[in-house]
């Protein structure tokens, strides 16, 4: 390929991109913007063409803009509020309220490690009472109904 | 949008400072009414919060999601209500001098408002999101849901339509005397 149709080539792509974005150099696709930098720097009839654009971003730049009123920031705000309600909003805010240090993650783990431990220990470990004499026996029944009276007084 | 998920009133709150001017920029510039866009914004939002616990990171930008629920409800309204009226205040510029430079420009603006909301609605729509919402080629086009090289001859068709339409008011902002005669400089194409 001849660097002249590269240039031709360069100089369509360059029109193409005047076309559609504009005089902004901003505004063009950033895979262009070089090669059309330097078509038009290359080559008059597209620099004028340029300044014709450009007429027509500043012509563009006069239509209104429009700026959110404090009023629509607030009703907007407040429909998040309703929908934060009724999804996982109001867990989120009873969880703050038992855990307000942070991540209720922490306190909701070690709840559930220690009830895994407590089954697991449960299921695992035994006690052998039948080697029990009968004084170890009314200890252990005293001690689990809270009787401070001491065992050798019930005989 | 994840702190959204779990319900931080202050996620919303920077997602709204964030993007609603953007949103209703483009419900405005898409609509031509302000009623109507504020609605627009509205309800892209509350879509927001709906579906923020659903939110997949890394699958689109927050900004160019945004973009495009309020461009699809731009575009619904639009075909509700078809015809398409003209915006008012779109018509010929009037020859009565005015003082007050501010009101000229008001009215202007009006106009080139005016121009925008009578291109066809994907045209303008291309307008809207590359040149006045400054989004990338790739986002523009994948908010409309066409290629790049469509978005392009979308742009290129509307910007040779709004200098058709807009001839009147280049003539009067470079003070030239008869805004109807056709200005050279405006067809000239290499």
């Amino acid at each position: 390929m001849t660097d002249a149709s590269d240039f031709e080539k360069a100089k369509a792509r360059a029109q193409e991109v005047l076309d559609a974005y504009g005089a902004d150099e901003a505004r063009w696709p950033e895979a262009d913007r070089e090669a059309v930098r330097k078509a038009i720097a290359l080559d008059p009839v597209l620099a004028k063409y340029q300044a014709e654009e450009a007429e027509l971003d500043s012509l563009l730049a006069l239509a209104p803009v429009e700026t959110p009123s404090y009023a629509l920031q607030s009703r907007i705000l407040s429909t998040q509020k309703e929908e934060g309600i009724g999804g996982l909003g109001i867990v989120k805010q009873i969880l703050d309220l038992l855990w307000p240090y942070g991540s209720s993650a922490i306190p909701a783990g070690a709840l559930a490690a220690s009830l895994v431990l407590g089954v697991a220990s449960g299921a695992v470990t035994t006690v052998a009472t039948d080697s029990w004499s009968d004084e170890q026996s009314y200890d252990v029944l005293a001690l689990a109904l809270g009787d401070t009276t001491l065992t050798e007084e019930w005989q | 949008m994840a702190a959204l998920a779990d319900g931080d009133p202050n996620a919303g709150r920077a997602l709204v400072d964030a993007h609603l001017s953007h949103v209703l920029a483009v419900a405005r510039r898409m609509l031509g009414d302000r009623a109507e866009a504020e609605d627009v914004a509205q309800d892209t939002f509350m879509r927001a919060w709906k579906a923020a616990a659903r939110w997949e990171p890394g699958r689109a930008k927050v900004s160019t999601w945004l973009h495009r629920i309020a461009m699809n409800q731009c575009l619904d309204r639009l075909r509700k209500k078809k015809p398409e009226p003209l915006a008012p205040d779109f018509d010929a510029p009037s020859d009565r001098p005015d003082p007050e430079a501010e009101l000229y420009q008001q009215q202007l603006g009006r106009r080139i408002d005016g121009a925008i909301q009578a291109l066809p609605e994907r045209q303008r729509a291309a307008i809207v999101l590359s040149h006045y919402q400054h989004l990338s080629n790739q986002e523009a086009s994948e908010i409309m849901g066409v290629s790049v090289e469509a978005l392009e001859s979308l742009l290129s068709r509307g910007r040779r339509a709004l200098k058709q339409s807009l001839r009147p008011e280049w003539s009067e902002l470079k003070g030239e005397g008869d805004p109807a005669s056709p200005d050279p400089t405006m067809s000239v194409k290499p």
